[in-house]
């Protein structure tokens, strides 16, 4: 995940916060930062309300986290060339159908910008230190990363 | 040898707290032997800090447990990170 720089001109934005956020006011904000782009892709993580979940909390390792997700957009940004990449990530107590996270990119074309929002989220699963537990009236259950998540982020850094 | 220790996820709920100063033994000075120095204080916690998947944030560096373990440390005891 070191190695190669992050383009000089590349806008980077990271934010860790307790706070829900409007993932279509993000999104339509970032679009207008990257005026210079013809592509903007994106994912929006919801907490999945199934199985009758109450609440979802996310742990985190404040300034490390940052850290390690900043160390990601950044590496999308030199593998793909992006002109600008957000990471927003909740921590703290979440209710069903809430986001939880979003990742965007811009790139002058689709295909640049598909694969590194599709990066972003497989890696930061499994590489930046969140922790989350799922709540229900039955009793609560810490979630481990499955090997499909495992195997999502070790293609991406495999290719290398 | 003064350390801090931050406990997450399942570690936390099952250590009962979120951080402590721990004072190690003289013989502590690796995470490997910490990891088993501290599931023999806190048995309670030891399946959770058995797991091989059990990794160490040592200074804020992602750690292998063979890392080497100084005076000052601040050591966060991580089960398997869940983001997204």
């Amino acid at each position: 995940m070191d190695g190669s720089p992050p383009r000089a001109d590349a806008r980077i934005i990271v934010t860790v916060q307790d706070a829900p956020f409007d993932p279509g006011a993000l999104l339509s904000g970032f679009c207008e930062t990257a005026a210079d782009c013809g592509a903007a892709a994106s994912f929006t993580g919801l907490v999945r309300g199934d199985g009758g979940l109450t609440a979802l909390e996310l742990q985190h390792l404040p300034r490390v986290t940052e850290t390690a997700l900043r160390r990601i957009a950044d590496h999308a940004a030199a593998r793909w060339g992006l002109r600008a990449a957000l990471i927003v990530h909740r921590t703290g107590r979440m209710a069903p159908g809430e986001a939880i996270v979003i990742v965007a990119a811009a790139a002058p074309h689709r295909r640049a910008a598909i694969s590194a929002a599709e990066f972003m989220i497989d890696v930061l699963k499994t590489e930046a230190p969140f922790w989350k537990k799922e709540i229900r009236p039955d009793g609560e259950k810490w979630i481990e990363p499955t090997e499909a998540d495992a195997g999502a982020a070790a293609r991406w850094l495999e290719k290398e | 040898m003064a350390i801090t220790l931050r406990y997450f996820a399942e570690v936390r709920d099952r250590v009962g707290r979120a951080s402590e100063t721990a004072d190690l033994p003289a013989g502590v000075r690796d995470g490997a032997a910490l990891i088993e120095w501290l599931a023999a204080r806190e048995p309670q916690a030891a399946e959770a800090l058995n797991r091989p998947s059990l990794r160490l944030i040592v200074n804020d560096e992602i750690s292998p447990l063979s890392a080497a373990i100084h005076d000052g440390d601040d050591i966060a005891v991580c089960p398997p990170f869940s983001g997204g």
